[in-house]
């Protein structure tokens, strides 16, 4: 069974770009254009990895993290900070909403696969 | 002050007194002494003109007893020894003459031949020393004790001589003191308490006075008179009774005896102690009179001075509407003339003040308005900033995001297959994007550690492997360009304090600017301790840098001419951010170079800190 990643990105080339390169490796990928959608559908079809963009509509990726952390069934999942916030405590500020961990913007395409492979249970780890 | 206020008065009064006080006294005392000698001298010549009268009656009478024994020898043609004076012709003289107690003739002998007391004829009477005057013309002796009749009287006699002249014998006539007696009781001008009476040679008391009898010893000071040819003198004295006595004594010669004059001294100068209490209290009142004046006179004299004090009192605690009083002695009113106008003076450069103030006051408030919103600005367009930057770094990754992936993705061949020349342009995208992406982070930080918003941590790290894994990261690069590239970290230096990206991003920065432009030789890296710091230096055999360039170094966007101009990419920003930063870590950085044969850039990292405070 294929690992499921969840996306949330409101940006329409990033979120193809992230989709093709998961899919490619063989991730099944989910996504949402923004935290509200993203959290319903992870609470209707729990994925084992969350990409989260920072800078969202509606509400930011912070607060998304948040609910998402309140949500029992999703309390275990790794959120992965995906953003081009470069000011300092910007880190720290993911961390403390509940991201598990944190990629800068841009990605870079060779080593992004290995950033996130970390974060999978190492059963499922198998592409 | 009220101590102060009092002295003006009392200095006034004090010497008001002391000019009244001192000329009244001395003329008083002056006055008291020449009265009181003028009145004790008017006692005595008093005394003394009582006592010559008296002594005058005395000489009288003494005149008398001899006289009338004179009268008796001729009446009775008394002829040698006496012979044949009959007893009963000397009681008929007796009884004639009738100042005598008694009459008798007595023989050379002193023995008593007939008497008008039979019982005293036959009796001696030469065992008395004075008795020798007896036959001397005139004899009246002095008072004697009369043995027989246990009191005093005196003997007056005549020598009784034989037609051949010789004396025989002597007539005499005993007498008392009845008329001496009675002239000393005489008080005419002697007042209440003035005697007179008469002291014999000895001491003893010849006639009685008011305290003490006849025959009774006296001791009076002065009554013995011992120098000769004194008639008559004056004293004072206390007598047993302590009564203070004026006494005037006069010397009765015939009677060898002292007739003195006395009156008690309170009588005698009662007028003058009269007129002097009197003056006693003239001045006391004089005194109280001028003392009530004085003291008027020195209040008026200082009333306006107090009022003056306490105007001053006022002004000086700041009331200044009050006025000093111009209508006192002309000094005082200058004075509060004067007072006024330095008063109104000070007002008005008071109220100029003021007007100053509330002026540089106002001035001041507007200004600090003017400043807060000034500042307001700042801080807004500040907050601005921060927030333009991090949208505008925001903004500008997420298409670099796109591009560098989409790059990625087609240049690894997962869409299809590529050729060479689109594979070296898709690398020319590539590596422009990334260095758009470079300019972006610098700008970054550039502007971050302007904002003062970039903190370097403090945390302990391996410092050997930060070195050696830098220089692999760079090694790659190196090789293509074919330059040597040697690392070597004293095995002293260990553990340090500090920013481990910070300084790993100053070490990179240095590392790829030497092997960027250098093309042949190679890079050294060395590390050692300086000091308790720890230095860092990177050593290339590049073109060097031009002595005139080295300021141009550490200043943003400056990349030096340096005839390869624009060969090499760079952002221009890589030293200075590293100046930056070493600065927040507390650290330096230096270069040497020799043009045309290579530079060595070197940092001095403070021992086991990052961040300065």
């Amino acid at each position: 069974m294929k690992p499921r990643v969840l996306i949330i990105e409101d940006n329409e080339q990033n979120l193809y770009l992230l989709t093709f390169l998961l899919t490619m490796n063989g991730y099944a990928v989910d996504s949402a254009n923004d935290g509200r959608a993203g959290i319903e559908k992870a609470r209707t079809n729990v994925p084992d990895l969350i990409l989260l963009d920072i800078q969202l509509p509606i509400m930011d990726g912070y607060a998304v993290a948040r609910a998402i952390r309140q949500v029992s069934v999703l309390a275990a999942v790794p959120i992965i900070a995906v953003t081009s916030y470069a000011m300092p405590g910007d880190k720290e500020k993911a961390l403390e909403s509940g991201c598990t961990g944190y990629i800068e913007k841009p990605i870079n395409p060779e080593t992004f696969l290995s950033q996130i492979a970390v974060y999978f249970p190492s059963d499922e780890t198998g592409r | 002050m009220a101590a102060r206020r009092s002295r003006i008065r009392i200095r006034l009064l004090f010497w008001f007194l002391v000019l009244l006080l001192v000329p009244m006294t001395a003329t008083n005392l002056v006055f008291v002494l020449l009265s009181w000698n003028a009145g004790r001298s008017q006692v005595w010549r008093q005394l003394s003109s009582v006592a010559s009268l008296k002594e005058n009656s005395i000489q009288t009478w003494l005149f008398q007893l001899s006289h009338s024994v004179g009268t008796i020898r001729a009446r009775e043609h008394l002829g040698e020894s006496g012979v044949g004076l009959s007893r009963d012709n000397l009681k008929a003289d007796l009884l004639f003459e009738n100042l005598f107690e008694e009459l008798f003739v007595v023989d050379t002998d002193g023995r008593v031949v007939v008497s008008t007391e039979t019982g005293n004829e036959g009796k001696v009477l030469f065992d008395k020393e004075y008795f020798s005057g007896l036959f001397t013309y005139g004899f009246v002796s002095p008072p004697f004790y009369d043995l027989t009749r246990q009191t005093m009287r005196v003997i007056a006699a005549a020598p009784l001589t034989s037609p051949s002249g010789r004396v025989v014998g002597s007539l005499a006539g005993l007498a008392n003191l009845a008329v001496l007696d009675r002239v000393m009781a005489e008080r005419t001008g002697l007042g209440e308490t003035g005697e007179t009476y008469l002291v014999g040679r000895n001491g003893i008391m010849v006639t009685p006075s008011g305290s003490r009898q006849r025959n009774e010893v006296v001791r009076l000071a002065g009554v013995s008179p011992s120098g000769a040819g004194v008639l008559s003198w004056e004293t004072t004295y206390r007598d047993t009774s302590g009564i203070e006595m004026v006494a005037s004594f006069h010397w009765v010669a015939p009677l060898d005896v002292v007739l003195v004059a006395q009156q008690s001294q309170d009588e005698a100068l009662a007028p003058v102690l009269t007129i002097l209490s009197t003056n006693l209290w003239l001045e006391a009142l004089f005194i109280l009179l001028a003392g009530a004046t004085s003291l008027i006179v020195s209040r008026s004299l200082a009333r306006p001075l107090d009022d003056f004090a306490a105007t001053a009192m006022k002004i000086s605690g700041g009331d200044l509407n009050v006025l000093a009083r111009e209508d006192g002695p002309w000094e005082l009113s200058q004075m509060a003339r004067a007072f006024n106008a330095m008063t109104t003076r000070l007002r008005g450069s008071i109220s100029e003040l003021t007007a100053y103030k509330e002026n540089l006051e106002s001035l001041v408030a507007q200004r600090t308005i003017d400043l807060e919103a000034a500042l307001n600005r700042a801080e807004e367009s500040d907050r601005l900033k921060s927030s333009f930057l991090a949208t505008m770094s925001h903004e500008l990754r997420t298409p670099l995001n796109s591009i560098i992936g989409f790059t990625g993705i087609l240049g690894q061949g997962l869409v299809g297959p590529l050729n060479d020349e689109q594979k070296k342009q898709l690398g020319f995208v590539m590596s422009s994007a990334r260095h758009l992406l470079e300019l972006i982070s610098d700008i970054l930080d550039i502007s971050k550690i302007e904002a003062g918003e970039l903190k370097v941590e403090t945390k302990a790290y391996d410092f050997p492997s930060l070195v050696v894994r830098t220089v692999k990261s760079i090694e790659p690069l190196a090789r293509k360009k074919n330059l040597g590239l040697e690392c070597s970290v004293s095995p002293s230096v260990g553990t340090m304090v500090g920013d481990q990206r910070r300084v790993e991003q100053v070490l990179l920065n240095l590392l790829s600017n030497a092997v960027k432009f250098t093309e042949t030789g190679g890079v050294k890296v060395f590390c050692g301790f300086e000091g308790p710091g720890v230095r860092v230096s990177v050593a290339d055999t590049g073109p060097g840098i031009r002595p005139e360039d080295r300021d141009k170094l550490f200043k943003p966007f400056q990349q030096l001419d340096s005839g390869l101009n624009r060969v090499h990419q760079g952002t221009g920003l890589g030293l200075s951010i590293c100046q930056r930063l070493l600065n927040l870590m507390g650290g330096t950085i230096d270069v040497e170079s020799v043009p045309g044969q290579g530079s060595i850039f070197s940092f001095l990292l403070p021992a086991g800190t990052g961040s300065p405070p």
